[in-house]
């Protein structure tokens, strides 16, 4: 699977189109997180905690998206976007968003 | 008159800690920011989403970068103090930019990891997702094109 977040892909071009595709998840942090967080907070720098918790995240919204293109019999996916939103006390909304197309 | 003492004695330790340890830290990263910043050099980074004109693609890929950082207490304190009077908070101007630079580096090393020395369609974002003190995502994102 192609993943882009530009109009095409570049060096390739696209046969058809397939229709949005979208994946999302809501991540909380554990307890032990903010603790160390809450300490780094006195001193600055990187919370690496949080930066991991967000990339795997990230990642889980993509996947879901790359599963409902492979649905879809898609090659690719362009024009991808992303979001992140804060809901409900320390829990994280990543959602990632694209069109599913077939390219050759 | 005595049970204002203590809290008073920890929140000017905890200003100082934040200051001295803070400010080493800065100092450290921006150090590494330098450092591998220059290793990137080879990479252009453009937000636009047209290709170099003449330029011969093989494929792309999604390369992004994101780091959350935190101020340290001294930098929280000061951007107090700025609130009352107004003007530029300079504490979190920049740890913000470090953490642009950090977040723009890491994209490009991923890039490098492809063997690509091109990111075009570059966006940025920022969000408020970490603890509820002065902390922020940055997250860049972009196309990462290989030569054909």
């Amino acid at each position: 699977m192609i993943i882009v977040n530009t109009e095409t892909v570049p060096g390739k071009e696209i046969t058809a189109f397939h229709g949005l595709v979208q994946g999302n998840t809501i991540r909380a942090k554990h307890i032990g997180r903010d603790i160390g967080a809450a300490l780094k907070n006195l001193v600055g720098g990187e919370l690496q905690a949080y930066t991991e918790l967000l990339t795997e995240a990230r990642q889980e919204a993509m996947d879901r998206m790359v599963a409902q293109a492979e649905g879809h019999g898609a090659n690719a996916i362009v024009n991808v976007r992303f979001t992140t939103s804060s809901v409900a006390g320390g829990a994280a909304e990543l959602y990632a968003y694209g069109t599913a197309v077939t390219v050759a | 008159m005595g049970a204002l003492v203590l809290p008073l004695a920890i929140t000017v330790g905890l200003i100082v800690l934040g200051y001295v340890i803070g400010t080493a830290r800065e100092r450290s990263h921006l150090a590494d920011l330098d450092r591998r910043e220059g290793a990137a050099a080879s990479v252009t980074v453009i937000d636009v989403k047209q290709l170099p004109p003449g330029m011969q693609a093989g494929g792309g890929c999604l390369v992004s970068g994101e780091v959350v950082i935190a101020a340290d207490y001294f930098k929280a304190v000061m951007a107090g103090f700025r609130n009352l009077i107004g003007g530029e908070v300079k504490t979190y101007q920049t740890m913000l930019s470090r953490a642009r630079r950090e977040a723009r580096l890491r994209m490009i090393e991923q890039a490098q990891q492809l063997g690509s020395d091109l990111v075009v369609n570059v966006r940025f974002e920022w969000s408020d997702v970490g603890p509820k003190s002065a902390s922020a995502e940055i997250f860049c994102y972009g196309t990462a094109i290989t030569r054909a």
